[in-house]
């Protein structure tokens, strides 16, 4: 099956409208809006605070990448919906075009050189070949070399002499990952070097889905990682109906392995606000739920166990989040998609198979799918569609969000810049 | 056992209705909603990072 982004982003669930997101038809082909409204979007958010403190000028390389980072790999959809025909993507503002040949997939810029036009509109007229629409410049898939002119006879003088940018693509996990940066042929580091080692190492069942939501993709990484919305923004949740969700926790963020790591040393269940009130989630109905990290459960997977995490949320560049509960981890990709769109994977994981995976596969299509990331995340987009900062004023809690901001600058990633054409940079060299 | 054709066609019928289900379900929600359930084997991971 073929499925184009923008059939994909106007066909989704109910809680994408919740989010505000565009209605059909309102947004050009590829789901982008013209570069100048988005570019003026995007600078209202950078640091312009005078006052110290309030803006993210402490942290001016996370300042600076609205979209992303390069030499990074990044999954982008699943592998079955990339069919013959061409699809579109938009990855840290760079248009790529996805095609099929066989059981493999390449990507190629999705620009013809000659004027500009999508070679995702293209047509396959030769095995291996994607043709522009316009005249017929047809490009091999594998090098991206413009091998013939169609409408210039076989013996064009310009055949051969264009080629467009090609980026390296891979399948892992049902998922389709291209890789974005400046290495090249045996340069560019293998895939699974991104990829979390227990989804690599052991068999398993998920189920997932990946949709475009609006707002930049640091909102949507700071608001997965963000101690304190779960129990405020969440407890209305269906997905927490039965569980109940601390009042306040004291948390620390310690590294380990390249992921920061939340880890909880205090977890009040109720505070007494003097002039307010009781603040609690506690509810008759609802279970006391979960320990105090994801190995220490009553019934623990093995897998789970074995990875000796000290707290349930984790984050690792270049914007993955992982929540590992006792019996499953749930794993969300905040992919740039642009400064004011971002690409959400979200995946549930669990290291079974056999029966129980069967039993997980249709427990995910009827209620997980629907609740968590469904009801659950559309919060989430919600927050991270109408959020707008900075300026900000940080309290107790935010040291999760310092903490990225803080290791980005540590780590150092190489920071995206705008290459559509038309922006101070020029498109990829072709 | 005497089994009527017709209601041995039935049965047919509804067995491959349960066969074919799931696939249909699962494609149907890939097509307007991005969501797959699937299982998925270990990987074999690159020497430079073993």
């Amino acid at each position: 099956m073929s499925l184009t982004e923008d059939e994909q982003s106007t066909t989704d669930a109910p809680e994408r409208k919740a989010a505000r997101r565009r209605a059909p038809g309102e947004a050009p082909p590829a789901g982008r809006r013209p570069g100048a409204e988005r570019r003026r979007r995007a600078s209202r958010r950078r640091s312009t605070s005078n006052e110290h403190g309030n803006d993210w000028s402490s942290w001016p390389r996370y300042d600076d990448a609205e979209l992303g980072f390069r030499d990074y790999w990044y999954p982008v959809m699943w592998a079955e919906q990339v069919g013959k025909k061409p699809v579109p993507v938009e990855l840290l503002g760079e248009r790529i075009v996805l095609v099929r040949e066989k059981d493999e997939i390449f990507g190629l810029h999705d620009r013809c050189p000659h004027r500009g036009v999508p070679l995702s509109l293209g047509r396959r007229q030769y095995e291996g070949t994607i043709s522009c629409p316009y005249h017929g410049w047809t490009y091999e898939l594998d090098s991206g070399r413009m091998c013939a002119a169609l409408t210039d006879g076989p013996d064009s003088p310009i055949n051969n002499k264009v080629s467009v940018t090609t980026y390296p693509v891979e399948q892992r996990l049902g998922l389709v990952w291209i890789y974005v940066g400046d290495a090249q042929g045996d340069d560019v580091p293998p895939v699974e070097r991104d990829i979390p080692n227990e989804l690599l190492d052991n068999d398993f069942v998920m189920g997932g889905r990946w949709d475009i939501r609006e707002g930049n993709w640091r909102f949507a990484a700071e608001n997965g990682f963000d101690e304190g919305h779960a129990k405020y923004l969440h407890n209305t949740a269906l997905w927490r109906l039965f569980k109940v969700m601390p009042a306040w926790n004291m948390t620390r963020i310690v590294e380990e392995d390249g992921w920061l790591i939340r880890v909880q040393d205090e977890v009040h269940w109720e505070a007494e606000f003097p002039g307010l009130g009781t603040w609690t989630n506690r509810r008759w109905w609802k279970r006391m739920p979960l320990p105090d990290a994801p190995g220490k459960g009553k019934r623990v997977n093995p897998v789970i166990k074995g990875l000796n995490i000290p707290g349930f949320v984790s984050f690792r560049l270049p914007g993955l989040l992982r929540v590992a509960y006792p019996e499953f981890i749930h794993f969300e990709w905040y992919v740039p998609v642009n400064e004011d769109q971002v690409r959400y994977v979200q995946m549930i994981v669990r290291f079974e198979t056999g029966a129980k995976a069967s039993i997980f596969k249709a427990k995910y299509l009827s209620a997980i799918r629907w609740l968590f990331h469904g009801q659950f995340t559309g919060q989430d987009a919600w927050m991270v569609d109408v959020m707008n900062a900075p300026p900000e004023k940080l309290y107790r809690p935010d040291l999760s969000l310092t903490a990225i901001r803080r290791h980005i600058e540590q780590v150092a990633p190489t920071v995206q810049v705008d290459r559509t054409p038309g922006s101070k940079r020029q498109p990829p060299a072709e | 056992m005497n089994l009527h054709p017709k209601a041995l066609l039935r049965i047919v019928a509804v067995l491959a209705v349960l066969a074919v289900l799931p696939r249909l379900v699962q494609a149907v929600l890939l097509r307007l909603t991005g969501t797959v359930v699937r299982d998925v084997r270990r990987q074999d991971r690159p020497a430079s990072l073993r």
